[in-house]
């Protein structure tokens, strides 16, 4: 008998230290786990914004600038990466830095896979060197306006180089002269992220830097970043795990497949997550909003205007988040604002949450006026595509749209692949903008120059050479099946206009003058309206759900930065 | 010759450097005693030489000085030989004595002198074996010498006689009629030429006389004094004879020149005066023929007489004729004694008055030339002048003349002597009015009378010599009036220098108003000219004094620009060009004065006052500051840094921000005026910075005093902040932030979107209790985009 129990007692024990063993959350000790798309894999370049969020927001994970962006409880600082500033900046504007030419490129490690186990070793150095910024520089001076860090770049330095280095490894920035600079203003101007010398420059990933974490190959569809042996990264790894779509994510998260999950469907609170004992969220200001983008070949400007008026957009809003109902999807913003619903409704090209219209540089109508139902068409054809994200938002407003009582059967929302869009075959198109910004920064290239092919992100930009010797966006730029609206410049009755809106689209991107852009945005605001391009549903708030393997008190999202940017700082709870 | 005696003594030492020589030593020996020659023999042998040796002879000295050794040889050519009075067998330096032969192939002649004991004939070279035949003689050496000349000497003499048969025979069987006396003259000078040479060398052979030789009785020594005698003789008969040819020639060279045997006649007394030197027949003969020119001379002056048509003296030579009568007629012709009387008597009126006329020229020169106004003294000596010229006049009566009375210059003389009694006596006349005027000239001179002395020069215009001292007068009188309305200019006495001027220009009384017309019209353009310039000088000078006594005024600025220091000094009446012209000028000068008020004294008020204010603002700061503001808006120069200064206090004025990221001080004034409580203050700023932004935004930073911004946490500092009248509230995009402490009480407005290349006025206006001036910096830079 004492036998028995005793081998009961055992078998208990090896159950329970095997159960310990092999549960969910121990296998991700140590990791950052986070979810993506199985078919939209990251396509990481510090240069160019992308399609998939998560892939800028990867930049932070990979990449250092001469200074990065970090933070803490108070807000935005500065740190030191791959330079250090020698004083300040002098009276005549230069400001030296000095290379942390000790650092290595990722290129520099061993990496040993032998499944769980992961070995890095010390393999032939490759330092960082002036070489290598001098190559980052030039890669995104060539980039010009496609790329945010030209315009924070070219905005400050006299010209986009450097002298230097000296024998210490002192290189020389000259700053214009048009303010007093900080040292916070020149580090923010100096923390665009810095790619190796002889990088292919129109390659579609970049995976060597001298971040905290050091890619390795994908196996399995799981990418992994570990970390890099120099780094002072808290946590060993960070994994992306694939899903097919959002709607799990949750769940996964709650069955500890993953520990980290940046956005929820809808942006609003989980139900299922809601005990703190396991789950933490912080939310952060909005990157994605909801639009129906009209086919302007198929439908005229005069309905267009009808439609946008007659599209109840606060009643689809509501309908999304089923507003005051039971099951009603909560919401909480940054700012601590809960259920603040209204606050996401969208009256303009840009975002309420954006700067331009939180600084009232922009000032949307927020009527819309009577409808003139005569010009409105028997049935406007709208397409989306589930099959790139957010398919359990798209589901919603597709059921919306196609709710007889709120539409009338006027509005008729099919989900297709990505093909009928690319090939226009739709009187509007029900698209989703991810991973915008609500700075200065706001990318209307994705708007109103991405051609429509959801399988690759692609911005069919045109310039050429005006008579001042300065840059000037080309017509060609608006070609019928190049962006979502099949605007052309040669379209007889509104190419005109187009081109308008496109000076204006491209004086916005392409300034570095904060006067300047905000007139452009006016431009582009109004000329939109008088165009009636689409209509700009709502933006959904950006919320982020953290297993509470993780200490709070170490992950520090603010404001409109990249949710990622201080991952080398995040820990895991004392136990 | 010290060349040759050089290269001779050089060779000698040469040559005896090298040999030895042998001295010969003759049988007898030699003696050193006047004689004749003696063969220097070797025992009755003669010695032998051998040829290209060397040999020495010694020969002594004689016991008295100035004798000659004299070597005879027979062959001399065939040996080189000379005599020293040093010889070491041929070593050390030689000297070898000249040799004084007349007879260099056969004699050798050597002066001895008794320094030396030994004298040493040296053979240096024998050019072939010989027998040495040669005969030694000691002799004096004006022997040797009267031996060798005598004979040429008398041979000299016999040569150079003349023929004393002319000379002895003149006046009786020969004249110097025809005769050829050049010939004769050169033929004497010839000969007693080579007589005067003889006599010489006779001379030089005395010269080596011993000093005893009279006491000789020696035949060579009385045959030299024979001959020596009778050369002298032939030379003094020369010598006379010469003379006598010259005087007969001189005078046979004037015949029918009377005027030049006068001028010969002086050489003629100079012969005849030698009475002893010329024997009878000579003396006579002279007499006759310079006698027999006299009776032409005396005609030959009457001519010159009978023709004389002038008074000064004359210079006829009587007394040099008047002896010649003497010594060649024994008394002087009756003729030219009554001649040389007439014109000692004539000379003795002439001489005296001969310089009166130019003594009477220089009296009226010395006034001529007076060209400075004579002073009181100048006349009374000239009146004394004049009297003592007067005594030189003589008083002439002609019968005194006697035969002569009738001749030209004897009437003139009288005629002019009257005339200059009668002439000299009118100009004392003149001249005792001159004496009397010149005083009272001078009197109205030392008051400056000018026209006075030209009313007087006026009343006496008669005398020419007198107006020449006052050739200036009119000048003087144009300076005078000048320098009265100068000084009236100098002394602002406006009215005064204006009736002056004007007087000027009407003013005729000149002694000659055409030649000074030009001059007075120049000067009273000039003064005119100075008249406007003084004006204008005293009126800037007014304004400029009011402008220093009143440029810290604070209180009632603007009364100031109603002074009449802004006005002319004194309204100009005359002028002598046209209407229009005088209207110009008066009102350009009443523009310049204008432009001293607008622009000249709000600029140093403007800059004084800017000076104090900035010292210390708070030492009645605004008041200072709105006295600038005040001066400004009279102001209406356009230099910039006034109109800055101005700019910075006047508050309705924006102050111009054009760099970014400057700083920019200003003062900030109170637009309200309650001394002792709130008030309300305004600032206002265009900024308009380059920007390559077409729609430029700037971030307004404002750094603030303490006082104003220390109550922000309670009470917005401000009442209204304003772009372009536009207000900028802290709403929405735009962000004013707080000024405290901790931002060392700056306040930034952000962003200000600018008109491009437009004014942008950003006004802020602000309430605090205090009536002062404050100073705020501003600055305004470009903010940028941030990624975050």
């Amino acid at each position: 008998m004492n036998k028995k129990f005793l081998i009961i007692g055992a078998l208990v024990i090896v159950i329970g230290v095997l159960t310990f063993l092999l549960w969910p959350w121990n296998r991700l000790a140590d990791t950052i786990a986070i979810p993506y798309i199985a078919h939209q894999q990251p396509h990481i370049d510090p240069y160019l914004p992308a399609a998939e969020p998560l892939s800028d927001k990867l930049d932070e994970v990979l990449f250092d600038g001469l200074f990065n962006v970090s933070a803490n409880p108070s807000g935005i600082t500065y740190e030191n990466a791959l330079g250090e500033m020698v004083g300040s900046i002098s009276n005549d504007n230069v400001v030296t830095i000095r290379l942390r030419t000790d650092r290595k490129w990722h290129n520099s490690f061993n990496v040993k896979t032998d499944d769980d186990d992961i070995t890095i070793s010390d393999g032939t150095p490759n330092y960082f060197s002036a070489k290598d910024l001098a190559y980052s520089l030039q890669r995104i001076e060539r980039l010009g306006s496609l790329s945010p860090d030209y315009i924070l770049v070219s905005q400050a330095l006299t010209t986009i180089g450097f002298s230097g280095p000296n024998e210490n490894n002192e290189i020389q920035f000259k700053f214009k002269s048009d303010r007093i600079w900080t040292d916070a203003d020149i580090k923010e101007v100096l923390s665009f992220k810095i790619l190796p010398e002889g990088s292919d420059p129109v390659a579609a990933n970049y995976t060597v830097g001298t971040g905290p974490y050091l890619a390795l190959a994908p196996k399995e569809d799981i990418f992994t970043f570990y970390k890099n042996p120099t780094g002072n990264a808290s946590i060993t790894r960070v994994l992306l795990n694939p899903f097919i779509d959002n709607s799990t994510f949750p769940s996964e998260l709650k069955s500890a497949k993953i520990n980290t999950l940046l956005d929820t469907p809808f942006g609003s609170l989980s139900p299922i997550l809601e005990d703190p004992e396991y789950f933490f969220y912080k939310s952060n200001v909005s990157t994605t909003f909801f639009a129906l983008l009209f086919n302007v070949e198929r439908v005229p400007r005069e309905k267009r205007l009808e439609i946008r008026k007659w599209i109840n957009r606060q009643a689809v809003l509501g309908r999304f988040f089923k507003i005051n109902t039971q099951q009603q999807r909560s919401i909480v913003d940054y700012k601590g604002n809960k259920n603040n619903f209204k606050d996401y409704l969208n009256n303009s090209v840009f975002p309420s949450s954006s700067y331009y219209v939180e600084e009232k540089i922009v000032t949307p109508k927020e009527t819309d006026g009577s409808v003139n139902m005569a010009l409105l068409p028997d049935t406007l054809r709208v397409k989306a595509c589930l099959n790139f994200g957010l398919r359990e938002e798209y589901s919603e407003l597709i059921d919306i749209f196609n709710d007889p009582a709120l539409f009338n059967n006027r509005i008729r929302v099919t989900a297709v692949t990505h093909d009928e869009i690319k090939n226009g075959n739709y009187d509007a198109v029900l698209i989703a903008f991810t991973g915008y910004r609500s700075t200065f920064l706001f990318d209307l290239y994705d708007i109103f120059l991405r051609e429509p092919d959801l399988s690759r992100y692609q911005i069919n930009l045109v310039t050429e050479t005006g008579a001042d010797g300065k840059a000037v966006v080309s017509p060609r730029s608006l070609t019928a099946g190049k962006n979502f609206f099949r605007m052309d410049a040669s379209n007889p009755n509104e190419g005109a206009d187009f081109v308008r809106l496109l000076e204006s689209v491209y004086g916005f991107m392409s300034t570095r003058e904060i006067g300047d852009k905000q007139a452009y945005a006016q431009f582009v605001h109004q000329t939109e309206e008088e165009l009636g391009l689409g209509t700009w549903l709502f933006s959904v708030p950006s919320l982020s759900y953290f297993r509470t393997q993780f200490n709070p008190q170490s992950i520090d999202l603010y404001g409109v930065a990249s949710q990622l940017s201080t991952i080398e700082k995040w820990k895991e709870q004392k136990k | 010759m010290a060349l040759r005696f050089f290269l001779f003594v050089t060779s000698l030492v040469l040559w005896t450097g090298c040999a030895a020589y042998k001295e010969l030593e003759p049988k007898p020996p030699v003696s050193p005693v006047e004689g004749g020659f003696i063969e220097l023999k070797n025992d009755k042998k003669s010695f032998e030489l051998k040829k290209d040796k060397k040999y020495f002879v010694k020969f002594p000295r004689t016991k008295i000085s100035n004798f000659y050794l004299v070597l005879q040889l027979s062959d001399k050519s065939a040996i080189h030989s000379f005599l020293t009075q040093t010889f070491n067998d041929g070593k050390g330096v030689i000297a070898a004595m000249t040799d004084e032969t007349h007879l260099p192939d056969s004699l050798s002649v050597f002066a001895l002198d008794t320094s030396t004991a030994i004298f040493y004939w040296v053979i240096d070279s024998v050019k072939s074996d010989l027998l040495l035949r040669m005969d030694y003689r000691y002799v004096p050496v004006w022997r040797y010498k009267w031996e060798i000349k005598n004979t040429e000497l008398r041979k000299a003499l016999e040569q150079n006689r003349i023929d004393r048969q002319p000379y002895q025979t003149l006046g009786q069987s020969f004249s110097f009629e025809g005769f050829n006396f050049e010939a004769a003259i050169n033929d004497i000078h010839a000969k007693t030429e080579q007589l005067n040479d003889a006599n010489s060398a006779l001379e030089e052979i005395k010269q080596t006389f011993p000093s005893d030789i009279v006491t000789y009785n020696d035949i060579a020594y009385q045959n030299y004094k024979q001959l020596k005698s009778d050369i002298e003789d032939e030379l003094k008969f020369q010598a006379d004879y010469l003379a006598t040819v010259e005087i007969f020639y001189l005078e046979s060279k004037t015949r029918s020149k009377t005027d030049a045997f006068v001028k010969i006649v002086p050489d003629l007394l100079s012969y005849l005066a030698q009475n002893d030197r010329w024997p009878a027949n000579v003396k006579t003969e002279a007499k006759k023929v310079f006698g027999g020119r006299l009776r032409e001379v005396t005609q030959f002056y009457d001519s010159i007489l009978k023709n004389k048509n002038d008074i000064l003296p004359i210079t006829l030579e009587i007394n040099t004729i008047d002896s010649l009568h003497k010594i060649c007629h024994d008394s002087v012709a009756s003729d030219f004694k009554a001649q040389s009387a007439f014109i000692r008597r004539f000379n003795s009126y002439a001489t005296p008055f001969e310089p009166y006329a130019g003594e009477l020229n220089a009296v009226k020169n010395k006034i001529a030339l007076m060209k400075i106004w004579p002073d009181n003294n100048f006349y009374p000596g000239v009146l004394a002048e004049v009297a003592a010229l007067k005594k030189r006049i003589p008083s002439v009566d002609a019968s005194v003349f006697g035969d002569f009375k009738n001749y030209a210059c004897v009437i003139l003389l009288v005629k002019e002597t009257v005339s200059s009694s009668q002439s000299i006596a009118a100009l004392e006349v003149s001249y005792k009015r001159a004496e009397i005027l010149a005083p009272q000239i001078n009197t109205l001179k030392e008051t400056s009378d000018y026209r006075g002395v030209i009313r007087l020069l006026k009343k006496n215009k008669d005398l020419d010599f007198f107006l020449g001292h006052y050739t200036d007068v009119d000048q003087l009188s144009l300076d005078r009036q000048k320098s009265m309305i100068n000084a009236a200019l100098k002394d602002s006495q406006w009215t005064e220098a204006e009736t002056n001027l004007r007087s000027l220009h009407l003013d005729q009384e000149f002694m000659n108003p055409n030649a000074i017309a030009v001059a007075k019209s120049q000067a009273v353009k000039s003064l005119e000219e100075e008249f406007f310039s003084s004006v204008e000088t005293i009126s800037k000078l007014r304004v400029n004094e009011f402008a220093e006594a009143n440029k810290l005024t604070t209180d009632s600025v603007e009364n100031l620009y109603k002074n009449r220091a802004f006005l002319p000094a004194h309204d100009i009446t005359f002028y002598t060009g046209s209407e229009k012209d005088f209207l110009k000028r008066k009102k350009a000068m009443t523009d310049r004065l204008e432009t001293m008020k607008n622009e000249t004294f709000p600029a140093i008020a403007i800059e004084s006052l800017y000076k104090d204010f900035t010292s210390n603002i708070n030492n009645n700061g605004v008041a200072k500051a709105r006295a600038v503001a005040t001066h400004g808006k009279f102001y209406k120069g356009n230099d910039k840094k006034i109109v800055n200064l101005v700019a910075e206090c006047d508050t309705r004025i924006a102050k111009w921000i054009t760099k970014p990221a400057q700083y920019r001080k200003f003062y900030v004034l109170p637009v309200t005026s309650n001394k002792k409580g709130s008030n309300e203050y305004v600032f206002r700023l265009n900024v308009q910075i380059e920007s390559e932004a077409q729609f430029p935004v700037f971030d307004i930073n404002i750094k603030l005093p303490e006082e104003v911004s220390k109550t922000a946490s309670l009470k917005p500092w401000y009442d209204e902040i304003s772009l372009n009248k536009k207000p900028l509230k802290n709403e929405g995009r735009f962000t004013i932030t707080s000024p405290t402490m901790a931002n060392d009480y700056e306040c930034q407005i952000s962003p200000v979107q600018m008109v491009k290349n437009d004014n942008n006025i950003l006004e802020v206006r602000f309430t605090h209790d205090s009536f002062k001036v404050f100073e705020i910096s501003v600055m305004a830079q470009k903010p940028i985009i941030k990624k975050n």
